[in-house]
Parts: structure tokens; sequence; C-alpha cells
């Protein structure tokens, strides 16, 4: 089992790796410098820029360079914000879309996990057929159709939220919910499919039998059970959420990694870009070598060799 | 041609038989279907849809950029049935025109997929051994790629090196394809480039699983080559569900399109995708919020039928759920 986890961890290495020289490369194959889209300057100062940022060295050498910086914390300085190094910025945005990721979540786990257990609790009557139906409804309204929606409705018509931007609370529950109904629609169907499989299990029969309350037979026995799978995609969850929250951050102008991100490769700012990709891709390797070895830990039929 | 399955059994000392009519997987699979409501309905408005982008021309009251800055952001009434844009030209005709760009990044995101997936997939599952090792490490390498960032680097990649109008070099031929298909040909290769990866692995999956199946095993034993064996038993049992799969996926790659046409990165102006129509109805949202909010809606529906339709060809196509 170590060896198991070792070996997970190790092979994250030469992915990270590949991810940064492809990340590399296609920036360096992207026409244009960091130091072309503003007011033009005199090419002896852009020469001089290129000379301090090491950007006239050869190529290899710049990546080796970065590599080995990189691998002491140094992720290098930001061309665009000239006074900020790249992890600086990454401490300033990433807990914003950290938080974000983490709203939507819990959004979805509390309407999610609920919502499916009851209906798979009350199995094809109404109940059931009109939450899989809300269920089928949250996947497939994309974040771009639900968030002006969102907006007009709560922020212009009624007045009670605010438009965009983030820092107080009420900023965050329009966002939050955006990003998560999605994945609290997942959830609800993940469970109640789960769900439905444990409730036919022998064991709860046995429950049932010895004369456990139904409440507790479905609370004690039953949803703890059912919750394994639920458990194990909340991980990737989380990971997919802050990555994918570039588009509630367009939407809502909140100011997380995503949309930095989009504004860093047009800018030509190198070293952001490529702390950005590292770091998400950091997240969703992390993300999964965690799912797997919750499994494993919580289902002990599972052995890792 | 129908063929008819005998069977004879005992019943009470008398001699039954029956006949009924073999059935093919496909044929259970669309009798099944057109039992779930919901697929059906899906169905039929992707056909809708269908009609709307191919017969554009005639079913739009307006051509899509066609517009009077006088008209600009009339409301929905007898002239712009939906209402008019910033630049006076009708939202109505413009959605419809968007049918267009997000039904064929579906449908050829779709396709590219399965062939590329399958292909991929297949081979690296019914060879095994080291292929296998070195093909499955790949598709790890490009898993861990945070796909819409990477889907975003691309971009800034081919409109940036392709824009050049140097006549005559292959960077050019490139651009001028670009163009003709109103910005879409680079979003169909960023999107080919990572969409074959979730159907590799379920192909690869099956494969795997397939080539220890006796049938499999006989068919070798009567001569069968790899390939003939490949074709007519491994790709077979291997379709249903990466189709399922990759129909489940398109409304993933309509809402890719859409992004990177809100961001700026997707077609180039006029050509009208949803994603783009939403981008500029949300900069008037103040005062006109149905500029933002019918493309939306329009997104939604689309995504909505793909998924039931995918939803009704899974359980379908699921043996257990006869």
């Amino acid at each position: 089992m170590i060896n198991y986890i070792i070996r997970r961890i190790l092979w994250a290495i030469p992915v990270l790796l590949i991810i940064s020289l492809v990340t590399f490369g296609l920036l360096h194959v992207i026409p244009g410098g960091p130091f072309d889209e503003e007011k033009p300057l005199p090419a002896e100062i852009i020469a001089n820029l290129d000379a301090y940022y090491g950007l006239d060295d050869p190529l290899w050498k710049q990546y080796t360079d970065y590599l080995w910086n990189a691998l002491h914390g140094d992720f290098g300085p930001s061309y665009s914000s000239r006074s900020r190094t790249v992890n600086d910025i990454i401490s300033d945005h990433f807990p914003v879309s950290a938080q974000l990721g983490a709203l939507a979540l819990i959004i979805a786990m509390i309407v999610g996990v609920p919502l499916g257990t009851v209906s798979a609790l009350k199995q094809n009557s109404f109940l059931d057929y009109s939450c899989m139906f809300f269920a089928l409804l949250g996947v497939s309204v994309p974040a771009m159709t639900l968030g002006p929606v969102l907006i007009w409705f709560f922020a212009l018509k009624l007045r009670i939220l605010p438009v965009a931007r983030w820092g107080t609370l009420q900023q965050a529950i329009l966002p939050a919910f955006t990003l998560g109904i999605g994945r609290a629609a997942l959830l609800a169907r993940l469970t109640r499919a789960s769900m439905l499989q444990v409730i036919r299990e022998d064991y709860i029969r046995t429950a049932r039998s010895k004369g456990v309350s139904e409440r507790n037979v479905t609370i004690h026995h039953a949803l703890k059970n059912a919750l394994i799978p639920v458990v194990t995609v909340i991980g990737p969850m989380f990971a997919a959420l802050v990555t994918g929250s570039l588009i509630v951050e367009q939407i809502f102008a909140i100011p997380g990694c995503g949309k930095y991100f989009v504004t860093s490769i047009t800018n030509r700012d190198y070293p952001v870009v490529l702390g950005i990709m590292l770091l998400y891709a950091f997240l969703i390797i992390m993300a999964n070598l965690i799912v797997d070895l919750t499994y494993a830990w919580i289902d002990p039929r599972i052995k890792y060799n | 041609m129908e063929l008819k399955l005998k069977r004879e059994g005992k019943f009470e000392d008398k001699t039954v038989t029956s006949e009924r009519p073999e059935v093919s997987l496909w044929k259970d699979a669309f009798r099944r279907m057109c039992k779930n409501k919901m697929a059906v309905l899906g169905g039929i408005i992707i056909i809708v849809l269908l009609i709307l982008a191919i017969f554009a021309p005639y079913i739009a009251p307006y051509h899509y950029a066609e517009g009077n800055l006088k008209d600009n952001f009339a409301q929905p009434g007898s002239k712009f049935l939906l209402g008019a844009d910033f630049m006076g030209r009708d939202l109505l005709s413009r959605i419809i025109y968007g049918t267009r760009i997000s039904l064929s990044v579906g449908i050829i995101g779709a396709v590219t997929a399965f062939i590329i997936g399958v292909f991929y997939g297949v081979v690296s599952g019914y060879y095994g051994g080291k292929v296998d090792n070195i093909m499955m490490r790949i598709v790890d390498i490009m898993y861990g790629f945070p796909t819409l960032l990477l889907i975003i680097l691309l971009m800034v990649l081919f409109k940036s090196t392709f824009a050049v109008t140097t006549p005559g070099t292959f960077a050019a031929t490139l651009g001028d394809i670009d163009r003709a298909f109103g910005g879409l040909f680079f979003i169909f290769i960023g999107i080919g480039i990572t969409a074959w990866i979730g159907i590799a692995r379920i192909a690869r999956g099956m494969a795997l699983s397939l080539r220890e199946k006796e049938f499999i095993e006989a068919a070798r034993a009567t001569g069968n080559s790899n390939l003939q064996i490949i074709l007519k038993h491994v790709l077979p049992n291997l379709i249903g569900p990466c189709i399922v799969r990759v129909t489940l996926a398109i409304p993933g790659y309509i809402i890719y399109e859409a992004f990177l046409s809100f961001i700026g990165l997707g077609v180039n102006p006029p050509t009208p995708s949803w994603g783009m129509l939403i981008s500029e109805g949300y900069k008037a949202m103040h005062s006109y919020p149905y500029l933002a909010i019918y493309p939306g809606l329009a997104l939604a529906i689309a995504m909505l039928s793909f998924n039931f339709l995918g939803d009704g060809l899974r359980d379908a196509l699921d043996p257990r759920m006869k």
C-alpha cells in the first residue's frame, strides 16, 4: 500500500514536468513578446528588459532556469505587474478561487445529497420524478445561461443581491450558486443511484427485521454506505470546481486565478501562465490521488499493490 | 430479413412451438428509446435545431450581419421579434444562425473524439502489454492537463500565429480556411485535441475485458487475423457505450465553444455564436437583459436535449434495464 502511494506521488512528477514543458513550448510559439502590447518602446529598452528577465537566453536555458527556480519555490516575476512575483499573484488570487470553489461545493452537498436521498427513499413517486427532473435541468443549464438569469432576477429586478465582484457574503451567493447547482444535480443523481442499490442489500433487511427504527436504518446503516461513492467524488469535484470557475469568474467579475489566466496569456506574461497552469494541474493530480486512497481506506475489500 | 427463432418445449405433455422474430441490438435499443419520453423530446428538439441550422437563411427574418444603427437596441416587437442588439441586428436571426456554430462544434467534436478515441483505445486495449502501457501513460499525462486552460492556450496560439496574410505560406492557407469557416476551424482543432481522451479510456477498458472472452479465443482459433477480430467482434461490442459517452459529451463541447466566444477567443465577429451573443448582451444587461437571456436559453435548450438523448440512449442500451 505504501508502495502504491509512493509510486503514485512519484508519477505526478513527470506529469507535471511534461505539462510545464508543453506549456512553455506553446507559450514561446505564440508570436509576440511580453513587452509588445503597451505603448511602443524604443528597441534598446526592449533589449534591456529582455536581458534583465533572461528572455534573450536560448530557450532550453530559459526552461532549465525556470525549472531550477521553481524547484526552489521561486516561480519567477510577473512581466505585466512589474512589482509582483508570481508567488505574490497566486497567493492573492488563488484563495478567491478556492473560496468560490469551496462555497460552491458546500452548496452542492447541502442541496444535492438530501435531494438524492429523499428521491431514492420515495422511488418512482412524484417527488422522485420532479427531483430528478430538476437534477437533469441543473446538469444541463450552463453557468453562462444561469449567471445572467440570476443576475437579472436577483440583482436587477429584486435588487436584493449585488451584481458582481467579490468580498462580502452577499456577493458570494450568486456566483457560488451558479457554480454549485450543476454539481448539486450530479450529487443528487449519484446519491440516489447509490442509495437505491444500498437499500436492497441484505444487511438493511436484517437491520429492519431486528427492529431498528426506519430512521435509524436510513441514517446509520443505509446512508453511511451509500455515501461512499459520493465521498470519493468530492475530491475531484473540488478540483474541477476550482479549475472550472473560470466561466463564473468572467461573468461575475471575480478576481480569481482563472480570470487572471486569460489576461496573462494576452499579455504574454509567461511565468504567471506557467504558474497557474502548474498549480491547477497539481490540484487535479492530487485530488485524483486522494480519491483513490480514500476509496482504498474506506472499502477494505480494495487492495492496491 | 427477419430470422424467426423456433423454440420447442414441453408443457403438460404437449409440445409447444413458438416463433419470435430475432431482434438486433440497435432495433431493440431504438424501440426502448422510443418509449422514453424525455429522450424522444430531446431527439425532436435536436432535429428542430438541425433544421434551423441547415435552413437558417430561409427561416431567419434577417441576415445575421445586416443591421441599421438607428435600430439599435430596438425593443421586441413586430419588426424585431426578440429585439435588436447594439448594432441594430435582429436577435432572433442571430440566434438562429448561431445554431449552426453550436451544432457543428458539437457534432464535429463528437465525431473526432469518437474516431480518434475508439481507434486509440482499441489498439491500446487489444494489443495490451507494452503498447498499452505507453499509450495509457500518454493518456494519463493528458488527463492531468487542465482542459479549459489548455484550450485557451491553444486558441491564443492558433489565432495569433495564423492571422498572417502573406499569401502562399502554409500559415496563410490555414488562416484562410479559418476565415472561411468564420473562425471555427481552429476551435475544431482545439476541441479535437482534448476531446478524445475520455473515449479512449472507455474503449481501452472494454477492449481489455473483451480480449479475454471465449468468443474472441474461438475466433482466433478458427484462423481470424487480429484485424478481422477487431472489426467483427471487438468494435461492434464497443460502439454502444462509446456512442453514449460521446453523446453525453456534446454539451461539453458546445459549452467550450460558447465560453471561448464569450471571452473573445472563439468565432470572429460578425459570425454569431451564442456565447458571443451572451457576451454582447451582457454588456447591456442593466437596460436590456433579454439580449443576454435569450441566447442563454437557446444554449440551455440545446444542451438539455443532448443530455436527454444521451440519457435515453444509455438506458436503452443497458442490458440490465430490460
